[in-house]
């Protein structure tokens, strides 16, 4: 039933996207800042191919921000059937298959590790515990959000480069699941190469392989073969990410590629209106507290990975997720692309959405900010009525709901988690109803 | 983030309005309405001020001969070249004045392909007439546009009136200007053919832009950027006030410094100037008079009503429209001929536009201090964006509130700390998909309606007009029947709709809608907000028969169509007899509908897609509500 569901809603997605893309949609959603940025956008890719057959180097100017091994390989996007569309619905595919994968697998680890830890469970927290009929729609509802969510088809129909970039991290993803390490540290080598942020997601990596070398319950954290484990995971990324790096400067000849896109992303010269945070704030800023602001910034991005990952080293996956979501939410150039992917993975977490309170004010705080962010910009661009304020407005709208979400997902899988070992009734000494805080 | 996480008084809140959800919801649709008309009332509005210092509209003096006899020369010369055909408007005169006057005369030539098959000749062909006088303090940089309508006389009626005196203002102001050495902006001097097609084909050509149904051929000379224009329409007799016209393309408004710096000029000749018609007293425009009394407000209230009347159709009141469809800001001002009182001669505007055109050349960037946003119940009062988003919000705010305790009301019923997981509760979202689905297809047959019907249009020999309204009619009629198949079909329990969240869905829908109207034409949303809302929320399945039949009456009564037919009525109102009234009033919905549809196509006008691809299909899940058995 679950699996002919999921080719059902897979194929709907897939027929969603085809008849979307023989509309004047596609187009539209191309010139759409909150869908393309300049690092994701397939017209600065098209512009690199151009300036590569004229024997002119595409990091001499400002125009081009893909790595080189990537301008190499999306060549073959041309050789697809339908050209580059056809090349982002296979993209499209993959990632429902990897999807499914995760889904399928990550099930297995759920169960797995719900039968090592059920015995220190409080015995009040029979109906929390997971049973195999509700997880085996898990895989159909993962399918299912990707298929339909309008964020990643957005990102399909506008053949952002985006789209490559989650499948890497979601084939990280899938073998960090199913354990093999030297795939998933490449994987994540390949997605940092690209757009430099999944570096963080290591730190997870780290602590899950480390976990599972021990194959036991309880692991201490600061042994020296825990360490001994974490270097040879950093290592093998190391490894791969210098190869990556190394093989791009072959290819390349000199390092000017390194200024035009780690540089890029980290240095944030283009202040293009996007969903982010950055571009408002860096129009107001005055030169020479620049470099201040942008250090500031973009430790923002990754900072929370310690924090997080001293909180959560006993569940790596759901730390990785919630680094994918920050990041997604923090990085200097997000879009819709990177919506999509956590969207997707959100119902991995299925199980704590009873938990979860604000479901419909960050519902509402999403629908608006996608539906109004056109017409701000609209107003502001075209119409010359309204001004940069009222489309940054709505850019914080879509920023404060992120981080809404991600919050109460955070409290609501810390919520779960207390009642697994203290039972779902909680009272008070009197024997009335006792209200958990979160502190 | 208090009342996000502390669940206690978050309860506690919920509780309140629950208890109160009723008298909540009345209270704030009537404070919004209330407040909203208040507005007009002069205390609570300001007055109008020129907020772009570089406009400097007191220093220009006037540098026009005394008598300008130029001007009735031309105006004399005019009048004889109209009158001997009465069918053709005068390009090549127009051509062969400017030519002589010395400054660099282009045509213009276009043609509108005619969107519906029905008319035998599709092709329709114009020509515009254009000068530029290049400033010769400038290299071409920045331009001014004064357009004048053409008209043939026998096209000439109230709503159009004719301009020759406009021409002949313009040709003598031209010499004039010709001579003046401090122009550092181009004026551009535009004649154009079938009112607003004409402009937006000039225009177009101008931008080097495209339209799908006016093709415009490429323009031989161009200045630069347009910074602002004015539409000059005066007949060729005396005028006894002016008017102005400021309503544009899906209700965009010029800079409120352009409207000002007008009124402000005038005034400075002791003309008459009113906005719609609505001519205020004297006395007010000079002494500063509260306002206060009661006829006051009611004459600032029926103006402030007549603009957003304008507004709300979302078609351009003037030629200026279509300016501001390329960020230029632009309004029209009409010179009105009455038999009584007094009378402003040609030498008075002509003072007026060379006053206007003086102050644009001032300018040192483009028109960005006023507000962009504005209601105004009289020539020097405004109301602000910031003034009546309140308003509306409030008057909206009973959707949100309502749609929460929707949701809240659900939340209730399980109690939230015994989740139990295993049981995926989402049957009810399903159930209403189809309801959904169903909705958005015949907002989609609506939408496209006309656009299908016209492929196979030639094969019926009836009226475009009506064509079009039958083919609404039948769209309407088949979708109130909808329901009806919908919910029969659900006797499977698993299939039961749920009305609370159907009810949700469609309120969170309305609320997101309008507030996305507000912001492009708060007019239109004001109005759809005024008549929708008080219906929508409180329909609810009802087990009495007779409460049932109103709540769909009701509904009926505020879906899109049976609006217009009110609209209709209204522009039809005084009429002999109520059967002629009903008669009259539907042709003018014919008609309103059909140019709705035309601004559509020719204009790329917003209103007709978001009645039938927004609001229709919201109404729609409104619509399923009532017919729900209230037992389930």
């Amino acid at each position: 039933m679950a699996s002919a569901g999921v080719y059902l809603v897979g194929f709907l997605g897939v027929l969603i996207r085809v008849v979307l893309m023989n509309t004047n949609l596609p187009k539209w959603l191309r010139s759409r800042n909150e869908v393309i940025t300049p690092i994701t956008s397939w017209e600065k890719v098209e512009e690199g191919f151009s300036l590569q057959r004229q024997l002119i180097s595409p990091y001499t100017g400002d125009l081009f921000h893909e790595t080189p091994l990537a301008l190499r390989s999306l060549k073959i996007a041309h050789y697809f059937p339908y050209r580059v569309s056809g090349f982002f619905m296979i993209i499209d595919i993959l990632t429902m298959v990897f999807l499914f994968k995760i889904a399928a697998s990550f099930v297995k680890y759920l169960l797995c590790t719900q039968e090592k830890e059920k015995d220190n469970y409080s015995s009040k927290a029979k109906p929390l515990i997971l049973t195999e009929y509700y997880l085996s729609w898990l895989p159909l509802t993962v399918v299912g959000v990707h298929a339909l969510s309008p964020f990643s088809i957005m990102t399909t129909l506008a053949s952002s480069t985006a789209a490559v970039t989650n499948l890497a991290v979601l084939i990280a993803f899938y073998n960090m699941v199913i354990g093999n390490r030297v795939l998933c540290t490449l994987f994540l080598a390949i997605a940092s190469y690209q757009t430099l942020y999944p570096m963080v997601f290591i730190v997870p990596a780290a602590l899950h392989f480390c976990k599972q070398s021990k194959k036991l319950a309880s692991v201490s954290y600061t042994s020296r073969e825990s360490i001994y484990s974490y270097v040879e995971t950093l290592s093998l990324f190391g490894t791969f990410l210098g190869l990556l790096v190394g093989f791009s400067f072959l290819v390349e000849g000199n390092w000017n590629f390194v200024f035009s896109t780690y540089g890029f992303i980290l240095n944030v010269p283009d202040l293009t209106p996007n969903i982010g945070v950055f571009w408002y704030f860096f129009t107001e800023m005055f030169d020479h507290f620049r470099t201040l602001f942008v250090c500031v910034f973009q430790l923002n991005a990754v900072v929370y990975t310690l924090p997080l990952a001293i909180k959560f080293s006993e569940k790596p996956f759901f730390l990785l997720y919630v680094l994918i979501f920050l990041t997604s939410i923090f990085k200097s150039y997000p879009s819709y692309g990177d919506a999509a992917l956590y969207f997707s993975l959100l119902p991995l977490w299925s199980h704590v959405f009873p938990y979860m309170r604000n479901t419909l004010v960050v519902c509402g705080m999403y629908i608006c900010s996608v539906v109004l962010a056109p017409i701000l910009y609209h107003l502001w661009i075209f119409a010359g009525s309204a001004n940069a304020n009222f489309y940054f407005a709505i850019t914080l709208v879509y920023s404060t709901a992120q981080i809404f979400l991600v919050t109460d997902v955070i409290f609501a899988y810390l919520r779960r988690e207390y009642d697994l070992y203290h039972g779902t009734e909680h009272l008070n000494p009197d024997g009335t109803k006792a209200r958990i805080r979160l502190d | 983030m208090g009342l996000l996480t502390n669940e206690h008084s978050r309860n506690r809140l919920i509780k309140l309005l629950l208890a109160h959800d009723t008298k909540l919801c009345c209270l704030s649709y009537i404070a919004g309405v209330v407040w909203f008309l208040a507005l007009a009332y002069q205390p609570f509005n300001a007055g109008t001020y020129i907020s772009e210092n570089a406009l400097l509209p007191g220093l220009v003096e006037s540098e026009l001969p005394p008598m300008f006899t130029s001007a009735f020369q031309i105006k004399d010369e005019i009048h004889t070249e109209v009158h001997r055909d009465k069918k053709l408007t005068p390009q090549a005169w127009i051509y062969k004045k400017f030519t002589e006057t010395g400054l660099e005369t282009y045509t213009h030539n276009f043609s509108l392909i005619y969107p519906f098959r029905s008319v035998k000749s599709q092709l329709v062909t114009g020509e515009n007439v254009y000068s530029i006088l290049r400033g010769r303090r400038a290299a071409s940089t920045e331009a001014l546009v004064l357009s004048i309508p053409l008209r043939p006389l026998m096209n000439v009626n109230k709503e159009r009136p004719a301009t020759h005196g406009g021409i002949a203002l313009a040709l003598a102001l031209a010499k004039e200007f010709k001579r003046k050495p401090y122009w550092s902006k181009d004026i551009i001097f535009l004649f154009t053919d079938f009112d607003e097609i004409g402009t937006l084909a000039w225009l177009d050509a101008y931008h080097q832009t495209e339209s799908e149904y006016i093709k415009a051929n490429d323009l031989p000379a161009r200045s630069g950027p347009i910074q602002a224009a004015v539409n000059l329409e005066l007949p060729a007799e005396d005028v006894s006030y002016y008017n102005l016209l400021l309503e544009g393309l899906n209700g965009q408004l010029p800079n409120l410094d352009l409207v000002n710096l007008v009124v402000r000029l005038c005034r400075r000749e002791h003309s008459q100037v009113a906005i719609h018609h609505s001519m205020e007293k004297r006395r007010h425009q000079f002494s500063d008079s509260k306002g206060e009394s009661w006829s006051d407000f009611k004459l600032s209230l029926s103006t402030m009503l007549r603009m957003m009347w304008y507004q709300a159709s979302g078609a351009p009141s003037g030629n200026h429209g279509m300016f501001h469809k390329f960020h230029i800001e632009a309004l029209t001002v009409q010179g009105v001929v009455k038999k009584k009182g007094s009378h402003d001669d040609i030498i008075t505007s002509a003072r007026i536009v060379e006053g206007v055109f003086r102050s644009l050349n001032n300018l040192l960037e483009r028109f960005h201090q006023s507000f962009f946003f504005y209601l105004l119940p009289s020539t020097n009062r405004y109301v602000s964006i910031g003034m009546y988003m309140p308003a509306f919000e409030a008057e909206e705010v009973l959707d949100k509130v309502k749609e929460h305790l929707q949701e809240a009301a659900k939340d209730d019923e399980f109690e939230e700390d015994e989740a139990d997981v295993n049981n995926p509760a989402n049957q009810s979202v399903l159930s209403i998909v189809p309801i959904v689905l169903v909705s958005l297809l015949l907002a989609w047959m609506a939408h496209q309606g006309p656009e299908l019907l016209m492929r196979i249009m030639p094969r019926f020999r009836i009226h475009t007009e009506d064509m079009v309204i039958y083919s609404m009619l039948a769209i309407f009629t088949a979708a109130l029947m909808y329901p009806k198949m919908m919910i029969r079909k659900s006797s499977n329990p698993f299939l039961v709709i749920d009305w609370r969240l159907l009810k949700s869905v469609a309120l969170i829908g309305q609320t997101l809608a309008l507030a996305c109207v507000a912001l492009l034409n708060i007019s239109q949303a004001f109005f759809l907000a005024a008549f929708m809302v008080p219906v929508t929320c409180s329909v609810k399945p009802s087990k009495s028969r007779i409460l049932r039949w109103i709540q769909m009456l009701a509904l009926v009564m505020v879906s899109l169509l049976v609006l217009m037919y009110f609209v209709g009525l209204a522009s039809a109102w005084p009429q002999a007899s109520t059967l002629d009234l009903l008669f009259k009033g539907y042709a003018n919905t014919k008609h309103l509908i059909f140019l709705g549809l035309m601004d559509a196509y020719l204009f790329n006008a917003w209103s007709e897609m978001i009645g039938t691809a927004v609001i229709f299909p919201l109404w729609l899940l409104f619509w399923a509500v009532p017919w729900v058995d209230p037992s389930l």
